[in-house]
Parts: structure tokens; C-alpha cells; sequence
């Protein structure tokens, strides 16, 4: 086939020095520099963020030392400050939605990427990405005005049946005659319904595009096997996109950890630690944040951003246990998000 | 069809604004004004954005942020509002935590811009009835928002409703968690009058802008959550504090407060204007708190028809000369500033008391002029002719009486049915649904339907001319609705259902807006043709939401539909 062609580039050889590793073409290289450039700033700014509250919580971890994250009270007017109750209530928070939203972005997502027809693909996809676009001030009122009357009653009815488990409790009688509605508004239960909702988009189109991404022939071959659709799902699509399922429930997370504007309509804020979900009070610690920041003086102002620099760190912990969980899934390569 | 609607409302609305506004403009061009920025007091939020509405049309821009008393004084400390509203002045440092509360060394002067009442809104409904007559007394306010009367049924609120108790339904106390001005009022009335009940529940406040909350109670960031809060159905058996705009903007019903000649009152500007002549105000132009008040002798004012909750609300101007300390505050802004303190003081306050404020009295106004001159003298470049009390057009004033204050010479008597051991009345709160016709627009949403529409007939109506006397209707709901009808001839009749949404108000009548209060008859508040510009604009909004609900579920099924439509059409053109 190619018998003659080592003569004829004899000659050439000879005159040009072959360059082993011939580099980037120019514009290759001007490329190159400014994506290494970008994907640094990306590191550098976190960093920095990270710099920034790091540097404002020293005077109040300097001035609180221990205290600060064992402590349940924030009352900076008589100089009591602690994030020990703020943390529980944005875990529970978190808890919730995740809880609400997992399950329902994993069947979204299935059923777009495997059940649905294809006409009406796009219109759901569509639907569920106007989710994720709309402001979480508007879910914060949705949750405030429409949900909360609703999601009373089904606060009371689960701790009427499911009060003797400490998450249900509530320190009322759920069976009184005229019973207490406001002791089931404005709690951690109905807050994490309302960022359940601005959750769901984003773990929804992870997973979506995860489950699109299994290769067709593993289907056809489960397909050929005899499996049913569901066969298929159980076996193929849900094994291959673990990373992405975990990922996507990773980011869900995220966001309803850092929620604001929802949590801050809804919740009534309340500190001291109570496990009783369905129980009116809490807070979170964004909400703490945007609630308080503005009239604060410096001293509280630093203490914020303290409790802000604590939730930056567990969210940062959140997102490398996801990537070390995804990185071990077989379909890790594909899902790195 | 929905632009005709719109366009007329619009001109029709423009126009008389422009007419009305016309003889008070100060002679300060247009184009010597700047956008002007503020923040602070929710309690007072009501009133200002009427403000700021208003002089837009004169070509003063005003951008006025809500956040709160403290925020606000933080904001005007940190320089980064040009004005402020605030309940109380500057606290200073807390010797205790250190805690500063200060301007910051920028120069600063308190103007006073309105009274009102802090009103407690509540929500009782049983069996489909909502209460909206409910009477207490300061001691037992205190004690329901100190956890110590925990429900509707205790005995020291049937006392108060002379022996009418209440079903056993818990109480929720609503209150804020921003700093705010209400919770100030709030907590120095109890700490002032009931000092035992209250430092056994706070032993280290006094008086706070936080409330400390505990229990039960419900903490909702500002005014308007803490009402919507209250609102909403979600909420029966709560009872909240808020400036008695609020309450009125959503038709909700508040306490009867009880006060030391033996009556229950609501917070109407009469009652308010009455109560706040026993105000002390600080009258040493040369103290920091030049015209700050001191509220002890209104707590406990013998006049009958007083409301004891009653209290002025202030604006903090900026008085540093510029260019330096006040770099930002430039000529045309502080003109900004004074014409709109002006047409705030003069003016604006017949704009106020239908929404639920109440108008300065004289000496205040006068004393206003006089701060709103130290932002000439701090700079020397700005118009403040043709200001003069004479032309102010409060509505307070009596012309040739300069001392008095009209509103609190014609203020009502209260009825005889709202003294202690009589009534109670249950009429008083027909004054929120026929007086202010912007309310009649919320009366469509959900909550007031639900809670209303049990009845079905339950309809208040108020007669005109009369001798004063009370009608009794029994509706068959079984709920009795007691009218009080007004003695002059300013009455006009006024029906509100709640199956109706719309109320009928007759046009060009004086008293369209203030004539149908229950107790007098007269005739003041806004001029005739603000009451006409009001109710063509509740008109044209319930017009307008009615057509554009439809097209807003359009707008949403084609955000839902035309994008994958459009994909599906592109995917075919390409694969032919």
C-alpha cells in the first residue's frame, strides 16, 4: 500500500528537523492560556470569597472562641451569640427538601428521559427549566400564601398520626376541638416544601441528561434480552447514572442549603434547637444573614459573616463528598459536574 | 378595549393630580431637582410612597425603601440614603453592650411628617363569622403579648367585651423581627404603663426596637409580612401590631383599645389627632432631639376620644453643608429634600388621613418650616420662596386660629355603647369598609372571601342624614351588624357586601371619602375630586385585572408551548 512513500519523504526529512513535539498552532496557544486563565480565576474567586469570610470571623471566633458553635441564642444586644441552632435548622431545611425533591425529580427526569411521548418531550423539559427560572422570592410567596394553608393541614394530620416520632411532634394537641393552626405555619417543613421547588429543576435536568446519555446499546441489548421498559430502567439506566443521580441530589442540596429569600417569607424566625419540623420557628443561616445584616453594627456584622463562612465550608465539604461519591460510580466520567 | 380602560384611567388620573397639585407646587424648576433616596420606618411606609407618588407628577423623584427604623437610621448613618424615617431618634452607644446607634457624625435634623396610631390587627373567625368588634384594654394587650392570656376565651378579654366571651381558640401573637418603629411604640407603652407584667417577660429591654420573641409568638420580617401573616387563613386566633394603615389596606378589623376615660377607640385621625395633644415634644431647638416626643401624658390622656397608642413619626434630613461633610448631597438634590418635606407637612396631609395616618397639628408644621430652613442655610443655593404656612393647606388648620387644631376641635365623641360596661358596639369597623376605597379592591382575594362569604349577607350599610342614632340589622347568618349613623348631612350612602367587589361611590360628592365615618358628618380630609380620582382608579384596576387574568394564562401556555412547537418545526424543516 504504501511502498514508495518512505522515499519520497526521505528528501524532506533530511532538509526540515522534525520537531517531536510540534505544540500548540498560535492560536491554539492564545486559546489555550486564556481557558487555563478563566478556569484559575474560577479557583482564584472562590479562594478569595473564602479569604474574605475567613478574615472577617476572626475577631468574632477570637471573641467567642467555642462558645460560638456550641451557643443557641442570637441576642448580639446582650452580647450572646451562637450558631449551634442556626446550623440544625438550615440542615433540617436542607433535609426536607431534599427529602420532597429527590424522589420527585428522579421520577420527572425518568419519565421525560423513558416514558414519555416524544411529542410532549420538549414541552416538559420546557416546564421544568420555567422551574428552575423563576425567582425564589415568588416561590417564597407561593409558599407564604397559597401552599401554607394546605401544608397546615397536612402538617396536623402527620402529627396526629406520626406525633409519637420526635420529627412529627408538635407542642400542641393536634386533636383539640379548635386546634392551634398557627403552631403548624411559618415552620421548617413548609420552608423546605417551598426550596423542594426551586430544587427540583436543578436535580431534575442532571438527571435528565444523565439518563439520555446511557448508551443505546445497552438498552437494545437489555431490549433484546426480553426486559421490560422498567427492566430497562432498573437495570440499565439507573446503574449507569448513579453518579449522575447522586450529583444531581448533591446540587439539590446545595441550593437548598443556601436558600434565602423563600426561607426568610416563610419562616418565623426562632433560635434554640427543636427537632419538631412540623413546629412553627427556626432559621437558617442565609436567612439570619439577610435578615440581619443590614442593622448591624460591626461587631454583629463580623459575627454574620462567621455563620456564613461555617455554611461556605459545609458546602464546600457537601460538593467534594459528591465529587469523591461520583468519581467512584461507574459512570463517573461522563456526570462530572 | 383593556388600553382604552387603562388610557382613560390614566389621563383621567394624570389630569386631576395635576390640577390638584397645581396650587401648592412650589416654584422650584423641574429641572433643578435629583433623585432623592430613602429609608427606614415600615409604620410610616403607607404614607411616604403616597408622597412619593404624588410629587412625581411635579417632577421630584423619590425612591423610599421600607426596611425599618434601624435599618434605616444605619443606612442614613452609613451615608447611603439621603433621608431617613424613623419612629425614635438616635439611641447613642448602649453603655451595657456597646451597642452604637449614632448618625455617625453626619450632620442631621428630626421633622416630624406624621401621627398615627399602632394598631392590633387581629383574626378571629368562627364558624365562617369573622369578629371584627373586639375590644381590649392596654392591660390586657400586655399580658396576651407577654404569653400571659394564652386564649380568646380567658375572662379578662370577655371583661373588656363586657361579658361577650370569645370561643376557646389559642392566641397566636404575631410580631415583627426587624428593628421597627411599631415594636418601639409597642414595647415603651408596655414598659411605660405596665412595667410589672412586662420586665417580668423582658427583665433587660425597656423599650426595644426587637421584639424579644418567645413562646408562641410568631416573628414576620416587617409591616407587611407581619399583616399578610395575620391575614391570611392560615392564621385564625392572631393578633399582631402595626401601623393602622395596614390593617385597613386589607380590610382586616382592629382592637378597640381602651383608654383612661373609660373608652374603647379606634385609631382614627380624629382620635389620634385628640390624643397627641398631650404629647410633650421637645421644644429646645438647641437639644439634639429638637421635636422628638415623650408619649407618657398620651397614654394615659383623660379625653374620651382618645387612642392611647398614638404617636408622630419623624425624617431625618441631612443639615451638613455641601460640598463637605456632604459630599453626596448636591443642590438639586436637597432641593429634592425640601420640597418634598413640604409638600409632605402642608399638602400631603390631607392625602393621610384616609389611609389611616393622621394629619400634624400647627405648631409642628410651623416647627417643620423651621427645619426644612436648616437645609438652606446649610446650603444657600436652594429655593424656599413662596412657602407659607398660610397656603400649607394642612388640613389641620383653622384660618385665623393658627393655635388650633381643627381636627381635634371637630373629632367625634365616642359612642356610648363603646364605654366600659356598656355595648359592646359592633359597628366600628364599618368605618375601615366604606371610608378608604382602595380596600374595596382586596375584598376579591380568597382570604376575605372565605371569611366573609359564610354569611353571605352579611352587608354593613351606612344611612346617610339621621339623627345620630344606631340602626340593628340581624343578617341571617345570625351575625347582628349595629350602624351607626352620622348626625350631618357629609353622609352618603355606602354599601359594602361581600358578595359584592366593587364599592359604588358616588362621584363629586364632598364626603365621598371621610362623609360616611360613623360619628360625624363632616367634611374635611381630601377635596371631592381626590375622592373621584380614587374611585375611578379602584374602577379601572378591577376592570383591568378581570381582563388581563385571561391573558396572563395564555401568556403562560404559550411560554409552555410555542418554544418546543417552534423546536419541533425547526427539526423537521431540517430533516426534509
Amino acid at each position: 500500500m504504501s511502498t514508495s512513500t518512505p522515499e519520497t519523504l526521505e528528501p524532506r526529512q533530511s532538509r526540515v528537523s522534525r520537531q517531536l513535539d510540534p505544540g500548540f498552532e498560535r492560536s491554539d496557544r492564545i486559546f489555550h492560556k486564556a481557558s487555563t486563565l478563566i478556569g484559575l480565576s474560577t479557583l482564584v474567586l472562590t479562594g478569595a470569597i473564602g479569604l474574605f469570610l475567613g478574615e472577617q470571623s476572626i475577631p468574632t471566633l477570637s471573641h467567642y472562641g467555642l462558645a460560638f458553635f456550641t451557643g443557641t441564642q442570637w441576642q448580639p444586644e446582650i452580647d450572646k451569640i451562637g450558631i449551634a441552632s442556626v446550623l440544625v435548622g438550615t440542615a433540617e431545611v436542607a433535609f426536607v427538601a431534599v427529602c420532597v425533591a429527590f424522589p420527585l425529580a428522579i421520577m420527572f427526569a425518568l419519565f421525560i428521559s423513558d416514558f414519555a411521548p416524544r411529542r410532549i418531550k420538549s414541552s416538559l423539559i420546557s416546564a421544568i427549566d420555567l422551574m428552575a427560572a423563576v425567582p425564589s422570592i415568588i416561590y417564597g410567596l407561593w409558599g407564604f400564601f397559597l401552599l401554607q394553608p394546605k401544608a397546615m393541614d397536612l402538617s396536623r394530620w402527620l402529627s396526629q398520626h406520626f406525633g409519637w416520632f420526635f420529627l412529627f411532634h408538635v407542642d400542641t394537641d393536634p386533636n383539640a376541638a379548635v386546634w392551634q393552626q398557627s403552631r403548624y405555619t411559618s415552620s421548617v417543613f413548609i420552608v423546605g416544601l417551598a426550596v423542594s421547588m426551586m430544587a427540583i429543576p436543578l436535580a431534575c435536568a442532571v438527571m435528565r441528561s444523565v439518563f439520555d446519555l446511557t448508551p443505546l446499546g445497552e438498552r437494545e441489548a437489555a431490549m433484546a434480552l426480553g426486559a421490560t421498559r422498567w427492566g430497562v430502567v432498573r437495570t440499565v439506566v439507573l446503574p449507569f447514572a448513579k453518579g449522575g443521580i447522586i450529583g444531581g441530589t448533591m446540587l439539590a442540596l446545595g441550593r437548598a442549603l443556601g436558600e434565602t429569600a423563600a426561607v426568610l417569607v416563610i419562616i418565623s424566625p426562632a433560635y434554640g434547637i427543636n427537632f419538631h419540623v412540623l413546629e412553627a420557628g427556626g432559621q437558617t443561616v442565609s436567612a439570619l444573614i439577610a435578615g440581619n445584616f443590614g442593622n448591624a453594627t460591626k461587631a454583629q456584622l463580623s459575627a454574620l459573616l462567621t455563620a456564613g463562612f461555617v455554611l461556605f465550608l459545609i458546602t464546600l465539604a457537601v460538593n467534594y463528598g459528591a465529587a469523591i461519591v461520583i468519581r467512584r460510580s461507574r459512570s463517573g466520567a461522563a456526570t462530572e459536574i | 378595549m383593556i388600553r382604552h380602560h387603562l388610557l382613560k384611567g390614566l389621563t383621567v388620573g394624570a389630569l386631576l393630580a395635576s390640577a390638584l397639585l397645581a396650587g401648592a407646587t412650589p416654584s422650584g424648576a423641574a429641572d433643578s431637582h435629583a433623585l432623592i433616596q430613602g429609608s427606614g420606618s415600615s409604620w410610616a411606609a403607607n404614607a411616604v410612597n403616597q408622597w412619593v407618588a404624588d410629587v412625581a407628577s411635579q417632577g421630584i423623584q423619590v425612591v423610599y425603601t421600607p426596611d425599618g427604623d434601624a435599618q434605616g437610621r444605619q443606612d442614613f448613618a452609613n451615608k447611603t440614603s439621603d433621608f431617613s424615617v424613623t419612629s425614635i431618634g438616635y439611641q447613642g452607644v448602649d453603655p451595657v453592650t456597646g451597642v452604637s446607634d449614632t448618625s455617625n457624625g453626619r450632620n442631621y435634623a428630626y421633622l416630624p411628617i406624621a401621627a398615627g396610631g399602632t394598631s392590633f390587627p387581629y383574626h378571629i373567625t368562627l364558624n365562617g363569622h369573622q369578629v371584627r368588634d373586639l375590644r381590649l384594654s392596654g392591660e390586657t394587650l400586655t399580658k396576651i403579648f407577654t404569653n400571659q392570656i394564652t386564649n380568646w376565651d380567658d375572662p379578662e378579654i370577655t371583661k373588656d367585651n363586657n361579658g361577650q366571651a370569645l370561643p376557646s381558640l389559642p392566641i397566636t401573637p404575631v410580631v415583627q423581627s426587624e428593628g421597627s418603629g411599631a415594636t418601639a411604640q409597642l414595647t415603651r407603652y408596655f414598659a411605660t404603663e405596665y412595667p410589672s407584667i412586662w420586665n417580668k417577660f423582658s427583665p433587660n429591654t425597656g423599650m426595644t426596637e426587637y421584639f424579644p420573641r418567645q413562646g408562641n409568638q410568631i416573628a414576620q420580617n416587617g409591616s407587611n409580612a407581619a399583616m399578610n401573616y395575620i391575614a391570611s387563613s392560615s392564621a385564625n386566633g392572631s393578633i399582631g401590631y402595626v401601623e393602622y394603615s395596614y390593617a385597613l389596606s386589607v380590610n382586616f378589623p382592629v382592637v378597640k383599645m381602651l383608654n383612661s376615660a373609660g373608652y374603647y377607640t379606634l385609631p382614627t385621625q380624629y382620635n389620634v389627632a385628640v390624643a397627641l395633644e398631650k404629647a410633650q415634644i421637645n421644644m429646645d431647638p438647641s437639644s439634639p432631639d429638637y421635636l422628638l416626643q415623650n408619649l407618657n401624658n398620651v397614654y394615659v390622656d383623660s379625653d374620651p376620644r382618645t387612642y392611647p397608642l398614638s404617636s408622630y413619626v419623624y425624617m431625618i434630613e441631612p443639615t451638613g453643608a455641601y460640598p463637605s461633610p456632604e459630599t453626596n448631597i448636591t443642590t438639586a438634590k436637597r432641593q429634592s429634600i425640601a420640597d418634598f418635606e413640604y409638600y409632605a407637612i402642608c399638602q400631603g396631609q390631607r392625602e393621610i388621613g384616609p389611609i389611616g395616618y393622621s394629619p400634624l397639628p400647627v405648631n409642628l408644621v410651623e416647627a417643620g418650616f423651621g427645619q426644612i430652613a436648616k437645609l438652606k442655610s446649610a446650603d444657600p443655593n436652594i429655593d424656599l420662596t413662596q412657602r407659607s404656612i398660610l397656603t400649607c393647606g394642612n388640613p389641620t388648620f383653622v384660618e385665623g386660629h393658627p393655635s388650633a387644631n381643627y381636627l381635634a376641635q371637630i373629632a367625634p365623641m365616642p359612642l356610648s355603647c363603646d364605654k366600659v360596661g356598656a355595648g359592646p358596639c359592633s359597628s366600628g369597623q364599618t368605618t375601615t369598609t366604606t371610608t378608604v376605597p382602595v380596600t374595596t379592591t382586596t375584598t376579591a382575594t380568597p382570604e376575605t372571601t372565605t371569611t366573609t362569604g359564610g354569611s353571605g349577607h352579611t352587608t354593613t350599610t351606612t344611612t346617610p342624614g339621621g339623627g345620630g342614632g344606631t340602626t340593628t340589622t340581624t343578617s341571617p347568618g345570625g351575625v347582628t351588624t349595629t350602624t351607626a349613623t352620622p348626625g350631618g348631612g357629609g353622609g352618603t350612602t355606602t354599601t359594602t357586601s361581600p358578595t359584592t367587589t366593587t364599592t359604588t361611590l358616588p362621584a363629586g360628592t364632598g364626603g365621598s371619602t371621610t362623609g360616611s365615618d360613623p360619628s360625624t358628618g363632616q367634611v374635611l380630609g381630601p377635596s371631592g375630586a381626590s375622592g373621584v380620582a380614587e374611585s375611578l382608579g379602584v374602577e379601572n384596576t378591577s376592570s383591568a385585572t378581570a381582563d388581563l387574568a385571561p391573558l396572563a394564562v395564555l401568556a403562560l401556555l404559550a411560554l409552555l408551548i410555542v418554544p418546543p412547537a417552534v423546536a419541533l418545526r425547526l427539526r423537521r424543516r431540517r430533516r426534509s
